[in-house]
């Protein structure tokens, strides 16, 4: 049996130094009192990834901060981590998910498609998400956000064979703070998307026939309102980290109530055995209408923001000298840490 | 080949820059050596010592800059030991210190250097006034010089009669050293809460004389970055990653003109050519090489070097087959140097044949 801790922080927009401090005692803690063999992480470990102006001001180096970081942890604590942030990859952003192993060997996944809002801080990935993890002897998959809901991500993962699925999650709820109808129709998306964020990680397990391990953001966060200047979305993350059975089955969970900490049990790798079928629809949950029309005008107007905004050199991270690190780094001793070339 | 030249002793120097450090009200721990480095959340944040009675301390810091030459401490500590561009040295370095024996005179003030053959001789006048540095460079040269010092020596003057006149009644200098261990490397500079300088970043072939040149650059320019970002963070790992990238741009041209001279084989007629040439035009010397007044590729450009590559085949000192094949292949790596050069990418592991050698070694870190 392997024992993989999930951790579920509650960050702080925009303010990755305190972030990044937070995730390390979360992380150390969480292998204090379960020892596992796997640590996993959300996504966005930077700031929370909603829609605001300090957004910009959050992708580091790929080999920056929170890489070193996670590799450090790693090689220190002797165990696998997992965790994502916005990474600096050449000339543009990703939404970057990363496993570190205590060898030095380190496996890199962009999220492929940034979700909504994200759309204008960053762009999406081309890789499978499959990555050969030594430590653990088997083939993981990497999911990050809303990849997690989509079919495609799980026949990938099924068509891989993987043996685990270990990702984090950004799931901020929608506001809970515009007045009357619109309070009661964004309160009612809002337990919907409760409810799916909730069932997705089992799932998940069931369609790639493989233990699934999602780690989430938790916690009140207040951005700003796409197209809607000076409006604030005062909302939270949703939370739901996970750790569940090929089967689907629950092992350890921390819902909105529970709020910051982490959790860990004790899942076996094997060949896969999927137990259902993956349907030919976009989305793994059944959306909204509410849902479809935000993914699809958010992720235009973002898309079309992120490019003209990179075109005039008006992100602050593209005043860095521009390099990357392959998706794949090999063993190596400590005197070797990632570092990103052309 | 000769031009106005000096030289500063390493020890001579550092005594210097420790003095004036001191001016400027740093507090310098002598005797002290870097045991690890202390981390806060993926940022380096100071560095753990032991003082010269071996009691361990620590010290905080917003940057920890390691100035700790080739085999860095600091480098092996932040990951960043093996270099990401390697380039072997075929030539062997021995060098010596004589007193001068033409002191005071012109000779004193100026720099020369022989080429015989696969062998090289330079005498730089040095610091203080009155002594000479002489330095040899050729293939196996070190394990030559270690097994008979003295007869080493002698073979050099009899190879070099510019050498020998030059130093004859020199009383006998410092005992020679010798290393055959100086592979030209770039190494990651920068990262979160850490810098490189000086050789512990980058170090090239020393036969241009550029070493301590570059240093004293990257230790400026990189305060000239950081100092006024150091409450921030994350502005001083962007100064830093800025400052890694202006040193490579500023290191490049040198470091590419020094690999030429670490293969070793028979000096190039196109190289004999545009030295005689440098006498007698009035196009940028190549002496500026020396004083980074100009670039190589300011010298020499592609026209220029078609031009003395033409007239080293009329001259036809060497095979006409062999002077064209060679023209063309120096030509071919001062286009790929330009273009490396134009295209300004960050941390390049671009190999350009004819500059970088393959098959260098590099050592395992340090426990």
């Amino acid at each position: 049996m392997t024992r993989i801790a999930v951790v579920q922080p509650a960050l702080r927009l925009g303010e990755v130094e305190h972030n990044l401090a937070r995730v390390e005692e979360l992380v150390r803690d969480a292998h204090r009192e379960h020892a596992p063999e796997v640590i996993v992480l959300p996504e966005a470990l930077g700031s929370p990834n909603v829609y605001a102006r300090v957004i910009r001001e959050v992708p580091r180096p790929v080999d920056g901060q929170p890489l070193q970081l996670l590799c450090r942890l790693a090689r220190e604590l002797g165990c696998v981590i997992s965790g994502g942030f916005l990474a600096i990859r050449s000339a543009h952003a990703y939404g970057t998910y990363a496993l570190a192993e205590p060898d030095g060997a380190l496996h890199l996944h962009d999220k492929d498609i940034p979700t909504a809002w994200e759309q204008h801080y960053y762009r999406g990935g081309d890789d499978d998400g499959v990555v050969s993890c030594g430590a653990l002897g088997c083939r993981v998959g990497l999911a990050s956000g809303w990849e997690w809901a989509r079919s495609r991500t799980a026949a990938r993962l099924r068509g891989a064979r993987v043996s685990v699925v270990l990702g984090g999650m950004c799931w901020p709820s929608m506001p809970l703070n515009w007045p009357g109808p619109l309070h009661r129709w964004a309160e009612r998306e809002d337990g919907i998307w409760q409810a799916q964020a909730r069932e997705l990680p089992g799932q998940v397990a069931r369609l790639t026939g493989a233990p699934v391990a999602n780690a989430a953001h938790v916690g009140p966060i207040e951005g700003e309102t796409p197209l809607a200047p000076g409006i604030p979305w005062r909302t939270r993350m949703l939370g739901e980290s996970q750790v569940c059975e090929r089967d689907g089955t629950v092992l350890a969970r921390l819902s909105l109530q529970d709020g910051e900490g982490h959790v860990a049990a004790d899942v076996q790798l094997a060949p896969p055995a999927p137990l259902e079928e993956i349907g030919e629809r976009y989305w793994i949950p059944r959306m909204t209408l509410t849902t479809h029309v935000a993914w699809h005008a958010m992720n235009t107007h973002g898309a079309i923001s992120y490019r003209l905004r990179h075109a005039r050199r008006g992100f602050p991270w593209q005043g860095w000298p521009a390099a990357d690190l392959p998706d794949e780094t090999p063993p190596s001793d400590a005197a070797q840490a990632p570092a990103a070339l052309n | 080949m000769a031009s106005t030249s000096g030289c500063v002793p390493r020890d001579l120097q550092d005594v210097q820059l420790v003095a004036a450090a001191r001016e400027q009200g740093a507090d310098v721990r002598e005797r002290c050596s870097v045991r690890s480095l202390l981390w806060d959340a993926g940022r380096v944040s100071g560095v753990r010592y032991r003082d010269a009675e071996g009691a361990e301390h620590e010290l905080a810091a917003r940057l920890v800059v390691g100035a700790d030459g080739r085999r860095s401490t600091v480098a092996a500590l932040v990951g960043a030991w093996r270099p990401y561009r390697l380039s072997r040295n075929g030539r062997g370095l021995v060098f010596r210190y004589l007193d001068d024996p033409l002191a005071g005179g012109v000779e004193a003030q100026t720099y020369y250097q022989w080429r015989e053959g696969d062998s090289f001789a330079f005498a730089f006048p040095t610091t203080p006034a009155g002594r000479l540095l002489v330095l040899l460079m050729g293939p196996r040269e070190a394990s030559i010089a270690r097994r008979d010092p003295e007869d080493y020596w002698q073979s050099k003057l009899r190879a070099h009669p510019g050498l020998a006149a030059r130093v004859g009644g020199a009383p006998p200098g410092s005992k020679l050293r010798s290393t055959g261990d100086t592979p030209a490397f770039f190494r990651a500079s920068s990262g979160p809460g850490w810098a490189l300088a000086g050789d512990a970043g980058h170090f090239k072939d020393p036969v241009t004389g550029q070493g301590m040149r570059d240093a004293m650059f990257a230790g400026r320019t990189l305060a000239e970055h950081v100092l006024p970002e150091l409450d921030d963070a994350l502005a001083v790992d962007r100064a830093t990653r800025a400052w890694e990238a202006e040193r490579d741009r500023e290191c490049l041209p040198a470091y590419h003109f020094a690999n030429a001279d670490t293969c070793v084989e028979r000096q190039s007629p196109t190289l004999r050519e545009l030295v005689r040439d440098a006498g007698r035009s009035s196009e940028p010397d190549i002496s500026d090489l020396f004083g980074r007044a100009r670039t190589p590729q300011q010298i020499v450009p592609p026209a220029r070097m078609a031009r003395v590559g033409l007239a080293a085949l009329l001259r036809g000192e060497r095979p006409r087959r062999e002077t064209l094949e060679r023209g063309v292949g120096e030509l071919r790596t001062a286009l790929a140097v330009a273009r490396e050069l134009r295209a300004a990418r960050f941390r390049s592991r671009a190999t350009i044949v004819g500059s970088e050698h393959p098959g260098a070694l590099w050592p395992a870190a340090p426990p």
